[in-house]
C-alpha cells in the first residue's frame, strides 16, 4: 500500500509521492504540448484546411445534433440494473468467508444468515424496479 | 455496539415498506385509478411517525442499532415527529394539487416518501457516511420534484439550477468528509471529538479544519445559507407548491439537523468548547455566514412582487436566525435551533397552504392578485396574516419566541462578535416586518380590481382545511404555551449533547 494511506503517515513527507504524482501529471502534459509545438510544421491556414474534415464531402448541418430521450432513458436503466453487479459481487466473494470478515463469522455465524437475508431483500426490492419499469413500459422501444 | 438490533429502525422499516407498496400498487393499477396510492401513503406515513414518537416512551434511549451506525435518543426522535408532520402536512397539500394536475400520481408520492424516509435516516446518522447517503436521498428526489411539472418552462430551469447547484454543493461535501476522513482515520462522527481531545491530531490539524470548513459549506446548500443560497428564489418560483413547501420545511430542516451534528462531534466529550470551535476564527466564520444570509435575504426580499419568490428570500433570511442558534455552539443555542423548527414548521406550512389554494384560483402568484382576499375569503386571510406575523416574530405567534430563543443564546455568550451578529439579526428582523406588513396590507386595505371575480367563492378541500387550522393552533399554541414544548427542545438539545 502506498505510504501516505497507511495510518501512521501524518508527516508531510509522507505525503511527498503526491506531489511526485502531481509534478508529474501536469509536466508530463506540458512537455508533451512543448514538444508538438516546437517541432510540429506548421503549414499556412485558410479557410478550407481548418474546417472540419468529413470523408472528403462538404459537412452538411451542425454536429450537435439532439438525440431521443429513449436514448438517455435506456443508459439511466442501464446504470441503475448494473449497480447490481457491483454489489452482488464483492458479496459473492466475501460470503465464503474472506480474511477479515473470516473472523467476525467465526465469532458470529449467526451473520452468515443476516448477510444471506439482507442479500435476498436487496434482490427483492430491485426486482420490484424492475417491475415497475416494465410495467411502465419504460423499455417498450416504440412507445417511448 | 456489535449488535444489529434491527427492529430499532421501525419507523425507517415502514416507511420503507410504504415505498415498495406503492411502487408495486403504481405498477398494477391503471392511471384512472390511482386513489389507493394516496391512502397507503397516508397510512405508511401516519405509522411511521406515531411508531418514531413512541419510541420516546417505550425505547430505553439512547440506544443504537446496525453495529452504532443508527442511533435513537431524544433527539432524534424530536426531529422525527417535526419531519413526519412536515410530510404529512404536505402530503395533505399535494392530494388537492394532484387532483387538479391529475398525472404522476405514483411518481410523486414515491419521491416524496424517499425524501421523508432520507429525513427519517437524517435523524438518527452516527458517522459521515450515512451523513451522505441519507443526504443524497433527500436531494436526488428533490431534484426530480422540482422539475415535476415537465411541460413548464420555468419548473424545468429550477430542477436544472438546483441539480447544477447541487452538484457542486455535494463536492464540496464529499471532499469535507474526505478530509475529516484523512485527519480522524474514520468516519465516526464522535471520532472528531476524540481526536482533538487526545491530541493526536498533530500535524493534521490543519486537515481537519479544512474537511470541516469545506462540509459546512456542503450543508450551507441544503439550508441555503451564504454562500450557497443563489439557487433558492428561483427553485421556489419554479417548482409546484407542494413542493417548495417541503423544500422550505423539511430540505432545510435536514441541514440543520445534520449540521447540530456535526458542530456537536467538534464539541468535547463533555460538551464544553472543543478545541477547534473554541478557537474565534470558527465563531466568526459562522457569525460571517450568518450575518450574510440574514442581510441577503431580508434586503433581497424587499423587492419581490411574487408571493413565492419572497418567500424563498424569506427563508434564506430564516436560515440566517437559525444559524444564530448554531454559532452559540452550547446547549442553549441548540435547544433554541429545535424550538425554531418546530415554530417554523406550523409557520411556514400554514402560509404555503394559502398559497396553494389561492393559486389554485389566480393561478398567478403576483402579490397584488392578492387584494382583498381579506374581505373575500377572511379565514384564509386569517391564517396567511398570522402566518406571516409569526414569520416576522411578532410577540404572541410561535415565530416570536423562536426568535426570541435564538437571539438570548448569541447574546449570553457576550462576545463583540455575538453582539454584532445579533445586532445584524435585530436590523434583519426590522427590515423583514415591512415586506410581510405590505403582503397583509394588500390582504386587508386594496380592493381587489372590479370585476375580478378569481377569488370569489373559494372551495378548500378536507384535507387543506385541517392543515389550515392546525397551523393556525399550531402558531398560537406555540406563542403562548411555550413551557412544555421548550422543555421539548431542551431536553432534545440535552440529548444531543450527551450523544457519543
Amino acid at each position: 500500500m502506498l505510504p501516505f494511506l497507511l495510518a501512521e503517515a501524518n508527516q508531510p513527507r509522507d505525503w511527498l509521492p503526491v506531489l511526485v504524482l502531481l509534478l508529474l501529471a501536469v509536466g508530463l502534459a506540458a512537455v508533451q504540448l512543448l514538444i508538438s509545438w516546437l517541432l510540429g510544421k506548421r503549414g499556412e491556414t485558410n479557410e478550407f484546411k481548418d474546417s472540419p474534415y468529413e470523408c472528403g464531402i462538404e459537412p452538411v448541418g451542425d454536429a450537435h445534433t439532439r438525440f431521443s430521450v429513449k436514448f438517455y432513458l435506456v443508459a439511466v436503466l442501464f446504470i441503475l440494473f448494473d449497480i447490481e453487479v457491483v454489489f452482488l459481487y464483492p458479496w459473492a466473494v466475501h460470503f465464503g468467508g474472506g480474511e477479515p470478515d473470516g473472523v467476525i463469522f467465526q465469532e458470529r455465524p449467526d451473520l452468515l444468515g443476516f448477510l444471506f437475508f439482507e442479500m435476498l431483500v436487496f434482490l427483492a426490492v430491485l426486482f420490484l424496479g424492475w417491475y415497475w419499469v416494465v410495467k411502465k413500459k419504460a423499455l417498450d422501444w416504440e412507445r417511448v | 455496539m456489535r449488535e444489529f438490533n434491527v427492529a430499532l429502525a421501525a419507523p425507517e422499516w415502514i416507511l420503507s415498506a410504504t415505498i415498495l407498496v406503492v411502487l408495486f400498487q403504481d405498477a398494477r393499477t391503471r392511471w384512472d385509478n390511482k386513489g389507493g396510492l394516496g391512502r397507503t401513503t397516508w397510512l405508511g406515513l401516519l405509522l411511521a411517525t406515531g411508531c418514531a414518537m413512541l419510541q420516546g416512551w417505550f425505547v430505553d434511549t439512547p440506544a443504537t442499532a446496525f453495529l452504532g451506525h443508527y442511533g435513537v435518543d431524544g433527539f432524534s426522535i424530536v426531529c422525527k415527529a417535526i419531519f413526519g408532520a412536515t410530510a404529512l402536512f404536505v402530503m395533505a397539500m399535494a392530494d388537492t394539487w394532484l387532483k387538479r394536475v391529475d398525472r404522476g400520481h405514483g411518481e410523486f408520492r414515491l419521491l416524496a416518501l424517499m425524501a421523508t424516509l432520507g429525513m427519517f435516516f437524517v435523524c438518527s446518522v452516527r458517522d459521515f457516511a450515512g451523513l451522505f447517503v441519507s443526504l443524497e436521498l433527500i436531494t436526488v428526489s428533490f431534484y426530480c420534484l422540482t422539475a415535476f411539472k415537465r411541460n413548464d418552462e420555468r419548473a424545468i430551469e429550477a430542477g436544472i439550477k438546483y441539480v447544477v447547484l447541487g452538484a457542486l454543493a455535494t463536492a464540496f461535501l464529499l471532499l469535507g468528509i474526505a478530509f475529516i476522513y484523512g485527519a480522524t482515520e474514520s468516519l465516526w462522527f464522535h471520532k472528531i471529538a476524540l481526536t482533538e481531545a487526545s491530541d493526536g491530531v498533530g500535524g493534521n490539524a490543519a486537515l481537519l479544519e479544512f474537511g470541516l470548513l469545506l462540509t459546512v459549506l456542503g450543508l450551507c446548500f441544503k439550508i441555503a445559507a451564504v454562500p450557497f443560497q443563489v439557487w433558492t428564489p428561483d427553485v421556489y418560483e419554479g417548482a409546484a407548491s407542494p413542493v417548495t413547501a417541503f423544500l422550505s420545511m423539511g430540505s432545510k430542516a435536514a441541514g440543520f439537523v445534520l449540521l447540530l451534528k456535526v458542530v456537536r462531534a467538534c464539541l468535547g466529550p463533555d460538551g464544553d468548547a472543543g478545541i477547534i470551535l473554541a478557537t474565534g476564527a470558527w465563531a466568526g466564520l459562522f457569525a460571517l455566514i450568518a450575518a450574510a444570509t440574514m442581510l441577503y435575504g431580508n434586503l433581497g426580499a424587499l423587492w419581490q412582487g411574487n408571493m413565492k419568490r419572497l418567500l424563498g428570500y424569506s427563508s434564506i433570511g430564516h436560515a440566517g436566525y437559525v444559524l444564530m442558534g448554531v454559532l452559540a455552539f452550547n446547549e442553549a443555542g441548540f435547544a433554541a435551533v429545535v424550538y425554531y423548527l418546530m415554530a417554523y414548521l406550523f409557520t411556514v406550512l400554514g402560509v404555503f397552504a394559502v398559497v396553494i389554494i389561492v393559486n389554485g384560483a389566480l393561478r398567478s402568484h403576483a402579490i397584488t392578485d392578492y387584494a382583498g382576499l381579506g374581505r373575500k375569503s377572511p379565514f384564509l386571510a386569517l391564517v396567511l396574516t398570522c402566518g406571516l406575523l409569526s414569520l416576522a416574530g411578532v410577540p404572541p405567534m410561535a415565530g416570536f419566541f423562536g426568535k426570541f430563543l435564538v437571539f438570548q443564546a448569541v447574546v449570553q455568550l457576550g462576545t463583540p462578535v455575538a453582539y454584532t451578529v445579533a445586532f445584524v439579526g435585530a436590523a434583519g428582523v426590522v427590515v423583514s416586518m415591512y415586506y410581510y406588513l405590505c403582503v397583509v396590507k394588500q390582504l386587508y386595505m386594496v380592493e381587489a380590481p372590479e370585476g375580478d371575480t378569481r377569488l370569489d367563492g373559494l372551495v378548500v378541500a378536507k384535507p387543506l382545511k385541517a392543515v389550515l387550522w392546525v397551523c393556525l393552533i399550531g402558531i398560537f399554541v406555540l406563542g403562548f404555551l411555550v413551557q412544555p414544548f421548550v422543555a421539548m427542545a431542551q431536553d432534545a438539545a440535552e440529548a444531543l449533547m450527551a450523544a457519543r
